[in-house]
């Protein structure tokens, strides 16, 4: 075996790992270009020939379809995009500020607040419970609030943010500024905002992830497609077009023949895939330096 | 000088030196804006998780709606262990139980051992660029939804247009109708969650190896040991803390299935339920079909067994080595 200075593994071994992992990474990426080819394909072609990883007969009609019948799929995009907005900031200053609090080690009953938090990881009351919570007592069952309201808190998050603020802000920093007179709020946003910056990028991001891939909450909690995000509306389509094959399937092609005018082809549902898909990539490469440090810190303090 | 919080605080001490409530008090007053942060997150978590917890006595109960929530629960006929007994001899519901407990333990075992493996391999790739530039697309799979992906196994196994068929077509075999045979989708959900987690899962164990000191591998490659040498010696051990706390608490939910890769990747197709049904689509579905008191004693099963597990994982592994234990 040559001996190597830097420590390293064999340039066979490397070789080889270099090798599986161009295997594995071609795996990682090649659902998502068969997706975009068949978005770009001739629906006819791909009635004959099937998916591919290449178009089949290159052309955008997939798309000309989509952008023009496509109010449902604009709706649930201007939904999504507010939605995860307005829970994003909801719930960056609901966990900053719990976080905040119970980081501080002059707050006596901190404990208890941790513990409460806590618990709630290891015990829950279960589906209907939740749904009867929502639907009946705060009433939001078909509203607005139902798509963001129970995402708000998250113990992870909370976690990873008092990590943030006990390693970077100490308490003596906070002791001098109350010596001078100021109040806790304007210490929290005068000073310890701008420490906290890149806590607050993580656990940002990671919420936005959670509120922009979400389809729960339209499933459970709403009835009406007005409030369908972006991930129920790419659910509903694929499983319409299911329930109209099994019509086909059992009753025969000529009753179903009236809904199957109302479904979008293969390569229109899978437009809607990458059209779906594409502001994620886009954002992908600054969610991967905060999520990679994010986790970080939540895995070794939490 | 002291302010009147202060003086109310000691006053309150003196009169009652033992009493919380007293002081709680103070420290609220001392602290207003604090408490004051505590307070949205505090309202939240009691509504959306301690008052479903309240919510599992509807498991006892019949429940039927009669106006609102209250008159409905007090109304409704008390049935005891009725939901219960039935639960441990319904039929479908070994299926779901066997799948979950199956699916999960491959995916807490045979998640670690992957994801371990390929943080330490990746560490040790010469080209720190290179492993830059794999842990980047090995990640990119979690940041697709559920319902994104369904679209993906979708286009592989579609049965008219689907890829998988294609190739066996050209290499003169029979298509197969994937979406009706319970045998292979095991090995699709197992495929499909691992590609989603794995870069995902790596980075807390590569976060991990990071922090090894490094003067651990220079002392043992003086000594002359192998990479393997060193890998079994350093790194593992260094990472046995976090594998065991990450599988701990793997283990607490171990009857607890996701969601949404059962419910997305099959594509609710009714033929393949035998090996595809897990207990959070089982009661999901009972909850669907209205049995509001079945699917809570599910749910409730589902909590206390999980608490349970949790807890004797804990203890074995306090037994073994204490520092490693959860609690």
């Amino acid at each position: 075996m040559a001996i190597n200075n830097n420590n390293q593994i064999s340039k066979g071994s490397n070789l080889f790992l270099n090798i599986i992992f161009i295997f594995y990474s071609i795996i990682c990426v090649i659902p998502f270009i068969i997706v975009v080819s068949v978005s770009f394909s001739s629906e006819s072609r791909i009635l004959m020939e099937g998916f591919g990883i290449l178009p089949r007969g290159f052309t955008t009609s997939a798309y000309e379809y989509v952008f023009k019948g496509g109010k449902k799929l604009l709706d649930a995009y201007i939904l999504t995009i507010i939605n995860t907005l307005v829970g994003t900031i909801l719930s960056l200053i609901v966990i900053s500020w719990f976080a905040y609090a119970i980081s501080r080690s002059y707050l006596r009953y901190r404990k208890f607040f941790t513990y409460y938090i806590v618990i709630i990881m290891l015990f829950s009351g279960g589906l209907v419970p939740w749904y009867i919570v929502n639907s009946q007592f705060l009433k939001i069952t078909n509203t607005y609030y139902a798509l963001f309201l129970p995402y708000l808190f998250n113990v992870w998050h909370v976690i990873i943010m008092r990590t943030f603020y006990k390693t970077t802000i100490h308490d003596s920093i906070i002791e001098s500024a109350k010596i001078d007179g100021a109040g806790e709020f304007s210490i929290f946003f005068k000073i310890v905002t701008p420490l906290a910056k890149a806590g607050y990028a993580t656990i940002g991001l990671f919420t936005s992830l959670i509120f922009w891939n979400d389809w729960w909450l339209s499933l459970i909690l709403t009835t009406d497609s007005k409030y369908n995000t972006l991930q129920y509306y790419a659910y509903r389509v694929l499983a319409e077009a299911q329930i109209v094959n099994q019509m086909i399937n059992e009753m025969g092609s000529e009753i179903a023949s009236a809904f199957v005018k109302t479904l979008p082809s293969e390569t229109a549902k899978f437009a809607i895939c990458v059209i779906v898909i594409i502001p994620m990539l886009f954002a992908y490469p600054f969610f991967q330096k905060y999520f990679v440090k994010g986790m970080t810190i939540g895995a070794i303090k939490g | 000088m002291k302010s009147s919080t202060q003086k109310l605080c000691l006053t309150s001490k003196i009169l009652n030196s033992k009493s919380k409530p007293g002081g709680f008090l103070c420290d609220v007053l001392q602290n207003k804006a604090l408490y004051l942060m505590l307070l949205p997150g505090t309202i939240l978590v009691f509504i959306f998780s301690y008052l479903p917890m309240a919510g599992v006595m509807i498991a006892f109960k019949n429940l039927k709606f009669y106006g609102n929530i209250f008159q409905s629960f007090i109304k409704s006929e008390w049935v005891g262990l009725r939901y219960f007994n039935l639960l441990f001899s319904g039929p479908n519901i070994l299926h779901a139980v066997r799948n979950t407990l199956l699916y999960n333990t491959i995916f807490i075992f045979g998640g670690v051992t992957l994801s371990v493996t390929l943080a330490i391999c990746l560490s040790e790739l010469r080209s720190k660029l290179l492993a830059k530039f794999y842990h980047t697309l090995f990640l990119m799979p979690y940041f697709f939804s559920w319902v994104v992906i369904s679209y993906f196994v979708y286009a592989i196994f579609s049965i008219q247009d689907g890829i998988a068929n294609n190739i066996l077509q050209s290499l003169g075999l029979e298509r197969r109708k994937w979406y009706f045979e319970p045998g292979v989708w095991p090995y699709i959900l197992i495929s499909a969650h691992f590609w989603r987690h794995l870069g995902f899962s790596a980075i807390v164990y590569l976060a991990a190896i990071t922090g090894i000191d490094q003067e651990y591998y220079d002392a043992a490659q003086i000594d002359g040991a192998s990479k393997f040498q060193q890998i079994k010696n350093i790194t593992l051990p260094m990472l046995t803390p976090t594998i065991v706390i990450l599988t701990i608490l793997a283990v607490g939910r171990i009857f607890n299935a996701d969601f949404g890769l059962f419910f997305h990747v099959p594509r609710n197709a009714g033929n393949i339920r035998a090996t595809t049904e897990v207990f959070d689509t089982y009661v999901y579905r009972l909850m669907k079909s209205g049995d509001f008191g079945f699917a809570t004693a599910a749910n409730l099963v589902q909590s206390i067994v999980g608490f349970f597990t949790i807890m004797t994982a804990n203890m074995i592994v306090r037994k073994v080595e204490p520092d490693y234990s959860l609690f």
